[in-house]
């Protein structure tokens, strides 16, 4: 069997890349697909790290951190949605999705 | 095992005010949709009155319910009750304050009250959270709709961008709270607060990625609150939304914040906190500097509260990092007494930028020859925001000092807020020159008609009373404190 430490390891490395790529891409779309790919790093922590609770008295193992998973998928999808609705008002009433152009707000 | 066999005793007990709030939310749906017909069919009359009356009636209903304490999904102690009323309170001010800014809404006028019902809901869940499945949940359901809030405006590019920006930075924080909950989660075998604690203060101190977990976890809330270095958004945000989502966003969403901080600090630390004292106490001493020496330099009235706000966030870092129970009455009292000083600024600029919609600091020039009742309650909040006596914001900042000043680690934190209070006043007086010594650019006499003129007295009243008979409302700060040391 894997042990668990490779599935953070992966974790640890998928999000790295995710979050690179919110820090580096000036696109918005791009940036909430980065966005999509941290999430997904941490749903694979949690899942992981359900599988390979040690079980309790009764001898099952819960599956809580599975379970929070979909509540992080669901939500994930709510918070794009949205994102998605300004980054449309924002290209229509601006012509752009690049973040260096919308930067209007300086002192 | 059945799995079907869910303990739900006190769910509905717990949760009676956020059910109420879910219920009202779509009874203001279906009220817009009835009452209304087109899209730019004239301001929301009916929709705006049902929303006020329902958050009267719900928050006096807080005073019929029992605490429950015994319940495994969630709590209802005298913290998360004063917690729940100071969220209703700052959702109703904050209805009354964007009626006069509704005829700058070209849409979503209707919507506007349903959704400020909906993320009132999700800030009183986060009162009454015990584990960190709701916390999350909650979290998100407040800042996914402060997310649209603050976009509300689709016509305005600074409304869109405070959106946009908005949108990636808080959806950035989400994802750390969740790392950070998968790894308090892999460490604990539970997301359960209490067993969390335990899990912290267990003989041998915490485990390394407990601690990654947990400083995750702070990451996303210091996003949530605008502490330095997570304060970025903050500013184009509060500049860039519509001025009644700037103020909901300053008051209630940083006391959303500010209310899980606390849960964490005072109840999963508990006495390991101490531990956490170096990294609390730094994120306090840069985000006061941050906001003090930020704040100098801007010419946007919002953008320049933006900075008071990280100012005052600092404080309230300073007193989580103090964990004492007078430090977390502290905290309690200054809530409150920001909620009002602020409410009763941002009403102003809506005020003032009436005409332009700008809400640069020329507006105020002159304001004391436009309107003499407005240049008095912009004049009291400021004043209370900067902490002069008698204002209620002078015993907010006192009762920090007194609670930190208690705790020898802290003096040298005590000496650079103190500073900061200083810088503080300097800025808060330059608005304050503006009103008075500055002659106007647009010489109109400013009208204030009924509901609006009484919330402006009030704000006022409520800031000028606090500080002078502060008494009452720290015998209540004890109260709901208190509960969190059980």
């Amino acid at each position: 069997m894997i042990p668990l430490e490779h599935y953070l390891y992966l974790s640890g490395v998928v999000f790295t890349l995710g979050l690179c790529g919110v820090m580096m891409r000036r696109n918005i779309i791009m940036m909430l697909m980065g966005i999509e790919i941290m999430l997904n790093a941490a749903n694979l922590a949690l899942v992981a790290f359900n599988k390979y609770m040690p079980p309790g008295p009764d001898g099952t193992v819960p599956m809580d951190g599975q379970v929070f998973v979909f509540f992080t998928i669901a939500i994930a999808a709510a918070e794009v949605a949205v994102a998605l609705a300004i980054a449309v008002a924002l290209f229509r009433r601006l012509d752009t999705v690049n973040v260096d152009d919308v930067a209007n707000l300086r002192w | 095992m059945n799995p079907l066999n869910i303990d739900t005793t006190g769910l509905m007990d717990v949760f009676a005010v956020e059910v109420q709030l879910g219920l009202l939310g779509l009874v203001l749906i279906a009220v817009d949709l009835i009452t209304r017909k087109g899209r730019h069919s004239g301001p929301a009359t009916m929709v705006r009155l049902i929303c006020g009356l329902g958050l009267i009636a719900i928050l006096a209903a807080t005073w019929l319910a029992d605490p429950v304490t015994d319940s495994s999904w969630g709590t209802l102690d005298s913290f998360a009750v004063f917690f729940k009323r100071f969220f209703l309170s700052a959702s109703l001010l904050t209805l009354f304050l964007s009626g006069p800014y509704e005829d700058r809404l070209m849409a979503g006028r209707g919507e506007f009250p349903a959704l400020l019902v909906f993320t009132t809901c999700g800030m009183c869940m986060l009162a009454s959270v015990t584990d960190f499945v709701s916390l999350f949940v909650g979290l998100e359901l407040v800042t996914v709709i402060l997310f649209l809030m603050a976009a509300w405006r689709p016509r305005l590019p600074r409304s869109l961008e405070a959106g946009i920006k908005f949108v990636i930075i808080g959806a950035l924080a989400a994802t750390f709270m969740v790392y950070g909950i998968a790894f308090v989660y892999g460490t604990t075998g539970s997301f359960d607060l209490s067993a969390v604690a335990a899990a912290v203060n267990a003989p041998g101190g915490p485990s390394t990625g407990l601690k990654f977990g947990l400083l995750m976890i702070l990451v996303g809330l210091c996003f949530k609150i605008g502490a330095v270095p997570f304060h970025v958004w903050l500013p184009d945000v509060y500049q860039g939304a519509p001025t009644p989502v700037t103020a909901f966003l300053s008051v209630a969403s940083k006391s959303a914040g500010v209310v899980l901080f606390m849960r964490l600090v005072y109840t999963v630390l508990g006495p390991a906190a101490a531990d956490w004292v170096p990294v609390l106490g730094g994120l306090a001493a840069l985000t006061l500097i941050m906001g003090g020496l930020g704040a100098i330099p801007q010419t946007d009235l919002k953008r320049f509260l933006a900075y008071s706000g990280i100012a005052h966030a600092g404080f309230l870092l300073m007193a989580l990092a103090t964990h004492s129970q007078d430090s977390a009455s502290a905290i309690l009292f200054y809530t409150v007494t920001y909620l009002f000083a602020n409410i009763g600024a941002f009403l102003v600029i809506v005020i003032v930028s009436r005409t332009n919609d700008s809400s640069h600091m020329d507006r105020v020039n002159g304001l004391a020859d436009r309107s003499p009742f407005l240049a008095f309650v912009l004049t009291c909040s400021l004043l209370s925001l900067g902490g002069v006596p008698p204002f209620a914001g002078f015993f907010a900042k006192f009762m920090v000092l007194r609670a930190a000043v208690a705790d020898p680690h802290l003096i040298w934190l005590v000496a650079v807020s103190l500073v900061m209070v200083v810088t503080s006043l300097y800025y808060y007086l330059c608005v304050i020159k503006r009103i008075y010594m500055r002659n106007a650019e647009d010489t109109g006499v400013l009208e204030v008609f009924g509901g609006t003129k009484v919330l402006l007295l009030f704000c006022a009243l409520a800031v000028l009373a606090i500080g002078i008979y502060p008494g009452p409302l720290e015998t209540v700060a004890r109260n709901a404190a208190s509960s969190l040391f059980g």
